[in-house]
């Protein structure tokens, strides 16, 4: 189940929901409550996007810049891809009433690991390439935590559009 | 050179905001616009310029209110321009950002010492342009004085020109194709800008033909009436800067007078900042830009 459809069933529920966003996966949500959240970024790209005037949250979590690196796995997981990804999470927003002139995009990630990945700069290619999504969309980026080799989780307030970071056991907004 | 003008959305607020570009490279002068267009500004037109003479012609004949300059160009470089504008009465208090790669932090210093608002090191992040354009109209913008010049042209018409005027929506005005005379002026002091009118000929005729108090010979005529439009205009400037300042110091650049379009006319009329007059069946627009 994708993590949207599961938003869907439990949109009924009064306790707030707290969606987890699995690495090459997106959300969206209209509930207006609760929290999306992703963990692990590591060399990977964190987005998380609030449209304060109409309620509707997204965020993904891409792991490679391109989906030219294989196009048909970016047809059926986009968000494992920065572009296709982020393509994607801006249609199913625009899609459920967000306007691009209200979009404040946070994003976190990017960072060089120590391990193999270091090798293609994965981290840095992640950034780059989401950059020139925005820049193409003509979007600013609100704030950001990228580089750097830590793992990060990102978490996105869904009623405030508040969007906070925990890394290395501290917590603070983004 | 290029502009282009933007529509404006019902929803933005504040005086829309006129920005001229200075780079020698294309590139960078559409990147920067597509910034400022980016960044939700209320904007009312771009202006480009290759180079600080491009730059000083538009600064000539276009109110401005942010320049953005690089450094390094061809025929005029951004520190002669800076040096120009500081030097010019009208032109001494627009805010000037520069985006250039100067990094040293010396000359950075150096900049901002001359009052350049803040420096942008290229390549810049688009957030970096915003951030820096949203500190400047952020900062409270002076509201269209059109009232002060309903009450300088109150004040001055009557002892130099025996008339009266009554004051108009310029706005709502038909564009006007006659024969008319452009005159500006600089002024500087606790509020400084600049003051245009555009005048019908026939009009400024009778103004000076008033102000003399005979008919001018029909051989000087043409130079007594833009001798009287100057002064009108030197005379509104002081009333205007006096009313606005409290009766601070002021220092007037001399006023210049040529002759005015179609286009000016229709260009001016639309400015909020735009009063136009109605004197003995004519209609004349003045225009005053403060910062």
């Amino acid at each position: 189940m994708s993590a949207d459809t599961n938003l869907k069933s439990r949109r009924q529920c009064a306790v707030p929901t707290r969606t987890i966003v699995g690495i090459s996966e997106l959300a969206v949500s209209t509930v207006g409550s609760g929290t999306l959240v992703t963990h692990s970024l590591g060399s990977c790209m964190g987005v998380s996007i609030h449209d304060p005037v109409a309620h509707v949250g997204g965020m993904l979590h891409a792991m490679m810049p391109l989906s030219a690196a294989d196009p048909e796995r970016a047809r059926t997981k986009p968000g494992m891809y920065v572009d296709s990804g982020m393509t994607t999470l801006l249609e199913r927003m625009f899609a459920l009433g967000a306007t691009k002139r209200n979009l404040v995009i946070r994003v976190a990630g990017g960072a060089s690991n120590m391990d193999s990945d270091s090798v293609f700069r994965i981290g840095e290619r992640n950034y780059t390439v989401l950059r020139k999504i925005l820049w193409k969309n003509a979007l600013f980026i609100q704030s950001e935590d990228v580089g750097g080799s830590k793992s990060r989780t990102m978490t996105l307030d869904l009623a405030t559009g508040e969007t906070t970071i925990k890394s290395n056991g501290v917590m603070r907004p983004l | 050179m290029t502009n282009t003008t933007l529509e404006m959305t019902s929803s933005e607020v504040g005086n829309p905001v006129n920005i001229l570009i200075v780079d020698d490279s294309d590139i960078i002068r559409r990147m920067i616009a597509r910034t400022i267009e980016m960044s939700g500004l209320p904007l009312s037109s771009i202006h480009e310029a290759a180079n600080g003479r491009e730059a000083l012609s538009v600064l000539d004949r276009t109110w401005i209110d942010v320049v953005l300059a690089d450094l390094n160009m061809p025929i005029m470089g951004g520190l002669e321009l800076l040096d120009r504008t500081r030097e010019d009465a009208a032109l001494r208090d627009i805010p000037v950002i520069v985006v250039s790669t100067e990094s040293c932090e010396e000359r950075v210093d150096e900049l901002e010492k001359r009052g350049v608002h803040a420096v942008v090191r290229k390549p810049f992040r688009p957030e970096q342009i915003r951030d820096v354009l949203l500190s400047i109209t952020d900062r409270e913008r002076p509201a269209a004085r059109t009232d002060a010049l309903g009450r300088a042209v109150d004040e001055v018409l009557p002892l130099l020109t025996f008339m009266n005027a009554i004051q108009l929506d310029a706005a709502s005005l038909a564009p006007s194709s006659q024969t008319m005379m452009h005159a500006r002026m600089g002024f500087s002091g606790s509020v400084s800008g600049i003051l245009s009118a555009l005048v019908p000929f026939s009009l400024a005729r009778t103004m000076s033909e008033n102000a003399l108090g005979e008919p001018s010979s029909s051989k000087d005529a043409d130079m007594i009436a833009g001798d009287t439009v100057g002064e009108l205009l030197n005379t509104l400037a002081g009333t205007v800067v006096s009313d606005l300042g409290n009766g601070a110091a002021f220092d007037l650049a001399p006023p210049e007078v040529g002759t005015g379009s179609a286009t000016d006319w229709a260009d001016m009329q639309v400015q909020p900042t735009c009063a136009a007059f109605e004197v003995e069946g004519h209609t004349m627009l003045l225009n005053l830009n403060v910062r």
